[in-house]
């Protein structure tokens, strides 16, 4: 692999952050969905536990859906559009186009962060410790990733036109079986031990571990899980990205 | 092959499973001067600079580019190509696009020059969908040349340009040449072509059939077109004049040959008077069409008439 220069990494994360947030059509319902549920069920509807529980599983629902968009969608319809193709002869490495693409990720991670949190504190009266809100935006950066690496496996394989529909289909489902609605411990239980297979389920659960409201399974576990789905999702990937030439 | 080939290919054959595409192409390319691929569709012109590009792996043969492995981080430094593209983001400005690719090369060519090469310094703040199409042309060139390399390949330049836009690519595909570049065109446009290259590859089924300067083809193949008025049917024309295959319509017999003097001598002999005659040199454009057509025939059904004679000359 070619060294990437910092300049060009920046221009990088710049370019493909503008291309999205001038899209108002992508930015705006993939902020206000997060933020809508979460004012509605969280803040309308409940006392401070409740709103503090489902603010952290509003923020992992929040993240999963710029994630899975912006590499799902946007990669395939780059692969399509032959721009993709255009980037390989360029002497940038591919992992370059990646983490601009993280970064954007990122961006909006860190956008629903801010918006929900201020809606748990002003709206809520939600309350904790200045090191727990920097443990929730940690989990908040670390749980987009497993979501870019999906998402780029699904924008690899299928087509531009397909993968919006495809995009939905596991987004809305996974954050129901993880129990980002409805608590977990309401469901069958078969179903709870499906959700170990779902990185949000651990992500979940290790968010709520800061507030000790954690089904309480050892952390390690959970940070296992969200490794064990990550990893195979980056190693296809990168085979995918590959052989794609 | 002299050491200062920019690429070199030898002995190259590709196949997509048991389809045999590029059937043993040798060739080279010098720097600082314009080759036109020319060829019908699915005569391996794509395969061919997908492999130049490194996007291929050729099934056999080498390809050499720049000193380098077709595709290595070396080649891709020093290769520019403008592909045909569906779109670039939308939503990013000419000058946006163009910052970004010159950050991928070390020592690119300054922004500002790139559009003025490509004639895109009143839409630099333009974003890529409001471009027309002809303007995202420019700019796809203008990606092609930004990374001051020493091998462009373009791919149709000037699709989707009005007369004046398209004058405006020549000239500057001509500025590149003069500053040592070389340019590999591919084309539909046989006038583009003709205007352009130095020297022309006509691929037919995978084989280079001809090579050489736009002139010395259509002169080596020194086809001309003869019509004249005849009240003979075509196969009474053809018996008095055998050597030759003839075309006989509402009392306009025609044919190609390469040496009109001979025939005009034979068909006077026979008493033929030649009325509304015309001899005309063949374009290129209709060399191109006589050789991938003859080279077709000759793949179905060998024969031995006069324009496939020649035809056969001129791919040895």
């Amino acid at each position: 692999m070619s060294s990437i220069s910092l300049y060009s990494l920046k221009q990088e994360a710049w370019c493909d952050s503008k291309s999205v947030f001038r899209n108002l059509g992508f930015v705006i319902p993939t902020l206000a969905f997060p933020c809508a549920f979460y004012l509605f069920f969280g803040v309308a509807m409940g006392d401070e536990k409740t709103s503090s529980y489902l603010l952290i599983n509003y923020i992992i629902f929040g993240v999963m859906g710029p994630a899975l968009f912006n590499f799902g969608v946007n990669v395939a319809t780059d692969r399509e559009q032959g721009l993709l193709a255009l980037k390989q002869l360029s002497p940038m490495p591919a992992s370059q186009y990646l983490m601009g693409k993280t970064f954007t990720a990122l961006l909006f991670s860190t956008l629903i962060f801010i918006l929900l949190s201020s809606f748990a504190v002003l709206f809520a009266g939600v309350s904790m410790s200045l090191l727990k809100w920097g443990q929730v935006y940690a989990l908040a950066l670390l749980g987009t990733l497993p979501f870019c690496m999906l998402g780029l496996v699904m924008g690899l394989s299928f087509s531009a036109k397909s993968a919006p529909a495809l995009v939905n289909l596991i987004y809305l489902p996974i954050s129901m079986l993880s129990g980002l609605w409805l608590p977990i411990t309401m469901f069958p239980e078969a179903l709870q031990w499906f959700a170990w297979i779902l990185p949000s389920y651990h992500l979940s659960q290790l968010g709520l571990s800061i507030l000790e409201m954690h089904q309480g399974f050892n952390l390690v576990w959970h940070l296992l899980g969200v490794a064990l789905f990550t990893l195979p999702c980056g190693y296809l990937a990168t085979k995918k990205y590959n052989s794609m030439k | 092959m002299t050491n200062s080939a920019v690429v070199s290919v030898k002995n190259l054959h590709h196949s997509y499973g048991n389809k045999a595409v590029l059937k043993g192409l040798d060739f080279s390319l010098q720097a600082g001067r314009v080759y036109g691929f020319l060829g019908a569709n699915g005569a391996g012109k794509t395969t061919l600079i997908n492999l130049l590009l490194g996007r291929l792996k050729a099934s056999q043969g080498r390809i050499e580019v720049l000193s380098s492995t077709a595709g290595s981080a070396a080649a891709k430094a020093k290769v520019g190509a403008m592909l045909q593209i569906g779109s670039l983001p939308a939503n990013l400005t000419v000058l946006e696009q163009l910052n970004l690719f010159a950050s991928y090369y070390e020592s690119p060519m300054p922004v500002s020059k790139a559009l003025r090469l490509s004639d895109l310094n009143a839409h630099e703040n333009t974003p890529f969908s409001k471009l027309s199409g002809g303007l995202k042309q420019r700019l796809l060139f203008a990606i092609a040349i930004i990374g001051d390399p020493q091998l462009v390949f373009l791919d149709e330049p000037s699709l989707a340009m009005d007369v004046n836009a398209r004058q405006q690519m020549w000239q500057t595909i001509r500025q590149l040449k003069t500053q040592g570049k070389t340019v590999v065109l591919t084309t539909h446009y046989m006038e583009e072509a003709e205007a352009l290259s130095d020297e022309l590859f006509i691929l037919n089924e995978g084989k280079i059939i001809a090579q050489g300067s736009p002139s010395e083809l259509s002169h080596n193949m020194q086809l001309s077109e003869v019509s004249f008025a005849c009240e003979l049917n075509e196969s009474e024309l053809s018996t008095l004049l055998p050597e030759w295959s003839w075309q006989v319509n509402e009392g306009k017999a025609a044919t190609r040959c390469k040496s009109p003097n001979t025939l005009l001598k034979q068909a006077f002999a026979n008493g033929l008077s030649c009325d509304l005659l015309s001899v005309k040199p063949s374009s290129l454009e209709q060399t191109f069409i006589s050789l991938t057509e003859t080279a077709e025939h000759e793949n179905k059904t060998p024969t031995n008439s006069a324009s496939d004679k020649s035809a056969k000359e001129q791919a040895a």
